[in-house]
Order: structure tokens, then C-alpha cells, then sequence
């Protein structure tokens, strides 16, 4: 059997090029299709071409294989890419522009998913990853000492191999951030891995520390909501920042001088928790206006002095281990 | 000795019974009693006055952990304790009748300590029944009341990760509420 992988070209036309850097990173991140190679070029044509709305009907469609409209309402020969998108809508654009090829120009060698049976893909797997196959799930080694279950028996198999390709890729980072997210321990054993958390993780080592093409280009970020730690890796800074962040904006070396942390370490958590989609860009003054809606309790007979309470917890927490 | 308050409220068959256990580091006191609601929550005993428990730090502090009866009947107890609560944990079972009409049920009973800043809301049998998600339940909070941007989290009472976390965002969320209203005090001279 040919196991060479088909490559794919990714384009841009016009002002769509603005967007070139960020789908490069996400690429990179989702290290994407199990069965193909996407490249970026200069050359045109390209399988996928990424543009603005207002270009993609100016320019002939038999040109190319896949037009995406960044922004773009959907279109039934043109994929549109929502803006500001995230990794996951990428990764399911990718998906369905080969489900195009597979269908058009399926070649020989991709023989391995043609009948898309899961024994096929888990033979896959196990071969290229080293990941144990079971009925209807993929256990899958993310270090010496954890293991994985991911359930598959509802998702596209695309889609699950994508972001097993995520967990590849942070596994290639020697963990040289893994005080920042520890591994929850309760993935030992067969507790099924939750998707969410890939994307999480994936949110958390994407922008190495600085700014990730994603997050919206602003100074000021504000939590909509928390991020549902008991699904997440977290620590207690991420726990801190979160609470600073559903109050009041702040800017990132604001909020690593408040809770002490380094601004590379805030910066992974705003990455990641825009991918969430529960963080956006606000207005710093917006602060004196937000500052004013939690601003009762006045009179509180209860005075409490929680930060000391807060530090001797953590100091208990710390001797618990 | 300083000694705060944290009360673990919701409806029967929520798990604050075996979040406190989870939580202290004492042996709990219990006020258990047959279940006379069995066609409603299907488990053999329920607490009828408070379950107790604490979390030792060093010899000078400690957390005192109430848990409160769930039933409205005992709604008494609640507006006492109220009154010495430093924050609330409510937890709700996903497979109740009602889980986002109790979730603000029980806001609302306890709406002097939203004020405070200290609330946090955790959901529990979400592997038995998904659904509402967190993005439900967040999305009821902002829209059914007036208790918005309360952390809210999926979580098994039985593990003592997820009580600790959901206590440390309590906590964290009530001095960051205490930042902002100094912050106001400050800018209104």
C-alpha cells in the first residue's frame, strides 16, 4: 500500500493575505489531516484559496479547487471561514475541503481511510502514534504516566485526529511549561479525555508565550465567563486571573504584576481562553464603568479578612500536596 | 481565632454531604434521617438539620463548612445562617427536575451573600445527564437574574480537587469583588 500523504496548497488573494500569519500558526498548531500535507504558497492556483467576501465572486471559481470567503456567509461552492475564527472551525474547514478532494480527486494512495472503517483508522493510529485501539475508543499515552481515553463514538473521525494531533504536537514541547498546566491526575485510568480540553491545552502552548494571532488585537481583555476548571488543566493563578478578569479589563502586564505571575504564563491563559470564546477585547475605560456594577454590600457586617485567608489556604493546600 | 463561614447549599441529592466530606479535614458531623421524599430523590437518607465540617489552617484558623438541608422546609435555618456566611457553594444535580430553576432558587434565598461577591455554583451528575451545560446555566444566570459572572463549574463532589477548586474561586472571587468595591470607595473620595 502507498502511504504517501497527498499535499495541499493553501492560497491567498487580495486583502484575504492579512490573514496569512495566523492560519500559518494554526497550522501549525493543528498539525493538520491525518491523510494530507497543507502548505502554504505564493503560487496560484491553490487546492484552497483564502480571501475576502467581496473578492470571491470577482475571480472565476473553476480556478481553483476550494474558495474560502474569510467572514463570508455560506456559500454552496464557497466555504466561508467566520472572522475573527478559531482553530477548531479551521480544523473543520480543512476537514471539509478534503472531504472534497477524497470525493474529486481521491488518489490511490489514500487508500488507507477509503473505506473509513475505524479498524482502518485505529490501525493507523497505533502504527503512526503509538496509541492502543479499543471498541469505540482510542486510548492514547500523553506522558510515562498518564494515559487517555478518547471517545469516538460520536465524533467525525477527522475531527478526533486532528486533535490527536494537538496532543502530539504539546507532547514534542518537553514540558517546558508544565508547572503552567499540570495534568490532572483524574485522566489516569480510562476517564474519557473531553475534546474541550484538547482545544484548551492546545489554546494554552499555541502562542509560546506571547500574544496568539487569534486573540482580538487590543490591550484590554475581559473574562465573559470562567473557564469550567474542573474540565480544564489549571492552577491556582489561572484560578486568580480569572477572578481579576470577570471584574474589571486589564492588560497583561496589569494582571501578571496582581497575581504574580510572568506575562508569558497570562498571555497562554488569554490564548486559551479565547479559544474558549469566552474572552474579548475591552476598552480600558471601561474600567471606571464596570467597577461600578458589583459596588454593593455596603455596610457588610461581616469583616472578613479573606487575602489572609486565601494565603493560609494555599499554604494548607501546599502541605496537603 | 478567626473562624469564617462557608455554606453548601442546593436542592436534596446534590452532593454537599459528600462535598463536605470531601472538603474536611475533621471528622463531619452529620444529621442524617430516612428520606421521606423517596419518590422525589431516590437515595436512603437526607440531612434534616446541618452537616458540619472544617478545614484546619494551622492553630489559629479554620473554615467552618455548613451544609444545608435542601428542603424548603427548612428555610428557617437558612436566613440564620446567612447572616454568618462568608460565601456559598451551590451545588445542584444535573438530573433534578428543574436544575437551572433551582440553581437561581437558591440564589435568590441567599442573595445578601451574591452581594458579597461570594457565590460559586457546581454541577453535579453531568455524566449521568449532560445537559444543561455550563453555557446553559450561565447563560439562565445572566438572563433569569440578576446574578451574573458567578464561576460555575462542572464538578463531582466526591473529588476533593474539584471542592477545593470551586472553594480557592470562591475565595478569589470575593477578594476580587472587595478589590473593585475599594477601588469605587477610593474614586468616590
Amino acid at each position: 500500500m502507498n502511504q504517501q500523504k497527498p499535499t495541499y496548497v493553501i492560497g491567498f488573494e487580495g486583502s484575504g493575505n492579512n490573514a496569512r500569519p495566523l492560519i500559518q500558526t494554526m497550522l501549525e498548531v493543528s498539525a493538520v489531516h491525518i491523510t494530507a500535507t497543507w502548505i502554504i504558497s505564493d503560487d496560484v492556483p491553490a487546492n484552497v484559496v483564502i480571501c475576502e467576501p467581496a473578492q470571491h465572486s470577482e475571480t472565476g471559481q473553476h480556478y481553483y479547487n476550494v474558495k474560502v470567503a474569510l467572514g463570508g456567509k455560506p456559500d454552496p461552492v464557497v466555504f466561508a471561514l467566520p472572522k475573527p475564527f478559531r482553530l477548531m472551525q479551521l480544523i473543520e474547514l480543512l476537514n471539509n475541503a478534503e472531504s472534497h478532494f477524497e470525493v474529486n480527486y481521491k488518489p490511490a494512495e489514500d487508500a488507507l481511510v477509503a473505506n473509513g472503517t475505524w479498524a482502518k483508522f485505529a490501525e493507523f493510529l497505533t502504527r503512526e502514534l503509538g496509541v492502543q485501539h479499543e471498541t469505540g475508543f482510542i486510548t492514547l499515552k500523553l506522558d510515562g504516566a498518564h494515559v487517555a481515553t478518547i471517545d469516538i463514538a460520536a465524533q467525525n473521525y477527522y475531527r478526533v485526529a486532528n486533535l490527536i494531533k494537538i496532543v502530539s504536537y504539546q507532547n514534542t514541547l518537553e514540558y517546558a511549561h508544565q508547572d503552567e498546566f499540570p495534568l490532572n491526575p483524574e485522566l489516569d485510568g480510562v476517564s474519557p479525555f473531553p475534546l474541550e480540553n484538547l482545544v484548551w491545552l492546545a489554546g494554552l502552548v499555541a502562542g509560546g508565550g506571547i500574544a496568539a494571532p487569534w486573540l482580538p488585537d487590543s490591550s484590554h481583555f475581559i473574562l465573559k465567563s470562567w473557564p469550567n476548571f474542573a474540565m480544564y488543566n489549571h492552577n491556582m493563578k489561572m484560578i486568580e486571573m480569572s477572578a481579576k478578569l470577570t471584574k474589571q479589563p486589564k492588560d497583561v502586564a496589569t494582571l501578571a504584576k496582581e497575581v504574580e505571575a510572568s506575562e508569558s504564563m497570562v498571555w497562554n491563559f488569554m490564548n486559551a481562553v479565547s479559544l474558549l470564546g469566552i474572552c474579548q477585547a475591552a476598552e480600558p475605560e471601561e474600567d471606571a464603568e464596570l467597577s461600578k456594577k458589583p459596588a454593593s454590600g455596603n455596610g457588610d457586617p461581616i469583616q472578613s479578612n479573606v487575602s489572609s485567608l486565601i494565603g493560609k489556604l494555599k499554604q494548607h493546600l501546599m502541605r496537603a500536596g | 481565632m478567626s473562624e469564617n463561614v462557608i455554606l453548601i447549599a442546593g436542592p436534596m441529592g446534590a452532593g454537599k454531604t459528600t462535598a463536605i466530606r470531601s472538603l474536611s479535614d475533621t471528622d463531619i458531623v452529620s444529621t442524617e434521617a430516612n428520606n421521606t421524599e423517596m419518590d422525589r430523590v431516590n437515595k436512603p437518607t437526607t440531612t434534616v438539620a446541618l452537616d458540619y465540617g472544617e478545614i484546619m489552617l494551622g492553630d489559629e484558623d479554620k473554615i467552618k463548612l455548613y451544609g444545608v438541608p435542601g428542603q424548603r422546609r427548612f428555610d428557617f435555618m437558612w436566613r440564620i445562617l446567612e447572616k454568618r456566611a462568608l460565601g456559598l457553594i451551590v451545588l445542584v444535580n444535573n438530573d433534578t427536575e428543574d436544575p437551572l430553576g433551582e440553581v437561581v432558587y437558591f440564589m435568590e434565598q441567599f442573595s445578601s451573600i451574591y452581594e458579597r461577591g461570594g457565590m460559586v455554583v457546581g454541577v453535579t451528575r453531568s455524566d449521568i445527564k449532560p445537559e444543561p451545560t455550563i453555557g446553559d446555566y450561565v447563560l439562565h444566570m445572566d438572563a433569569n437574574s440578576p446574578y451574573a459572572g458567578v464561576p460555575t463549574f462542572t464538578v463531582d463532589p466526591r473529588s476533593k480537587e474539584h471542592m477545593v477548586m470551586m472553594l480557592y474561586s470562591l475565595l478569589m472571587n470575593i477578594e476580587a469583588n472587595q478589590g473593585v468595591q475599594e477601588n469605587v470607595r477610593v474614586s468616590q473620595g
